[in-house]
């Protein structure tokens, strides 16, 4: 035999210690070894082996605390309760039995009507909890404070301020090269080197308004842009 | 066959005997399993539901009393599984184990005295924590051998198991109640 074996035939001859106690009440006597009640085979081997000895002292010691605990009876609640419950599952049963034994009837159309105002009403039921409500009258001045905004800012039929500012600003950088040129011959009087570029001085100008800014640079930057600086496209 | 009665005939008969018989056996199952007498209770009445429900499709391929074991076990399983799903202080630790429906063999106290009766219900109530403390299970396999005496084969019917499972599970719970149960034992100085 090996140790599992043994220990399986250990646990299984401890059915004897509740048959004991079931004959002897909750008296038993916790001093004996009870090697009598395992097979004679095994109890060989506990003979010889200490620690399997001590393993069947402990299986021994948990089955007979285990069987210290008495049947607990049951209360009278519960009698009680069985009884309700069975009547109300008889009555469960009725109630099933009569309405399959009831004749198949055809639903009237009035129920599909009833069934789609049911399922509307939900919506309609929460459209009317939140009931009229009204625009504050902040939101009217914030509209008309922005529509005037943008009205200011924005030339008739033309861009933004906003986008004829950075159009003029990208365009004076784009052509800075045709400013240079330009002014350049005029400073220095050299007519005929083409394209060279001459030594020179120039302003830099800042346009914070366009209307306010020097009418011939408005002019020039007015035709460079094609149009767009005075939110006319195409014009020279 | 008596049992076989339908259930609309009432509480009367057949159904009265067979729940007289099986009372005690169910709700002590239920007890030892659950650990409490609330959760025990709910477990017994299920089973006496159930079992009027279907005991007239009971085929009798095994003992009858395996199988109202084994619904006492698998209705007492559930409910603690429903239970722990919604965990809740047990007004049970609080009282005393003959509150909780163990019962007090008043001639032994008689014997014993009040202290020795006392100190024999304390270590009742710890063995029956040290079993609850068990997975449910090998607390389920603890109760049907131990506390009902169920043979192997029984025990098998009733849980729905083979011989091996049983033998390897009571083997897996000794060692487990060897955690839970020798320190209590070791306390009260029991051999």
């Amino acid at each position: 035999m090996n140790r599992q074996s043994i220990r399986d035939a250990m646990i299984e001859s401890l059915a004897g210690v509740t048959e004991c106690h079931a004959a002897e009440g909750v008296h038993i006597d916790h001093d004996t070894d009870g090697l009598e009640l395992l097979p004679q085979t095994v109890r060989e081997h506990l003979v010889e082996n200490e620690a399997l000895h001590q393993e069947w002292r402990q299986l021994l010691r948990q089955v007979r605390a285990i069987s210290t605990l008495q049947r607990v009876p049951a209360p009278s609640d519960l009698d009680g309760r069985v009884v309700a419950s069975l009547q109300a599952g008889y009555r469960q049963g009725r109630v099933t039995e009569h309405v399959q034994a009831l004749p198949p009837e055809r639903a009237p159309h009035e129920l599909d009507l009833l069934v789609r105002r049911l399922a509307s009403q939900p919506f309609m039921e929460a459209s009317a909890d939140l009931g009229d409500l009204k625009a504050p009258a902040s939101l009217d001045r914030l509209v008309a404070v922005r529509l005037s905004a943008e009205t200011s800012a924005r030339k008739p039929d033309g861009l933004p301020r906003t986008s004829r500012l950075l159009a003029a600003a990208a365009l004076l950088v784009a052509t800075s090269l045709g400013l240079v040129r330009l002014l350049g011959e005029r400073d220095a009087g050299i007519a005929n080197e083409g394209l060279e570029v001459a030594l020179f001085s120039f302003r830099v100008v800042r346009i914070e308004d366009p209307t306010l800014a020097d009418s011939e640079l408005l002019g020039l930057l007015g035709g460079m842009s094609g149009g767009m600086l005075d939110g006319r496209e195409g014009s020279q | 066959m008596a049992c076989q009665e339908s259930p609309a005939r009432g509480f009367d008969g057949a159904f009265r005997d067979l729940y007289e018989q099986y009372k005690d056996r169910v709700y002590n199952v239920c007890y030892r399993t659950t650990g409490n007498a609330a959760d025990a209770l709910d477990a017994s009445q299920e089973t006496f539901g159930i079992l009027f429900r279907k005991v007239s499709a009971f085929r009798f391929e095994s003992k009858f009393s395996s199988w109202v074991y084994r619904i006492a076990v698998n209705a007492s399983i559930d409910l603690k599984r429903r239970s722990a799903a919604r965990p809740a202080a047990s007004l049970d630790r609080l009282r005393s184990p003959s509150e909780n429906g163990a019962t007090i063999d008043f001639k032994d106290e008689h014997v014993e005295g009040p202290e020795a009766a006392a100190s024999r219900h304390e270590l009742q109530a710890e063995i029956q924590e040290a079993i609850t403390r068990l997975s449910p299970k090998m607390r389920a396999i603890t109760v049907l051998r131990y506390n009902e005496s169920l043979s192997y084969e029984e025990i098998a019917e009733a849980l729905g198991t083979s011989l091996g499972t049983v033998k390897s599970r009571l083997s897996r719970a000794h060692a487990a109640l060897d955690r839970e149960l020798t320190p209590v034992l070791d306390r009260h100085n029991l051999r």
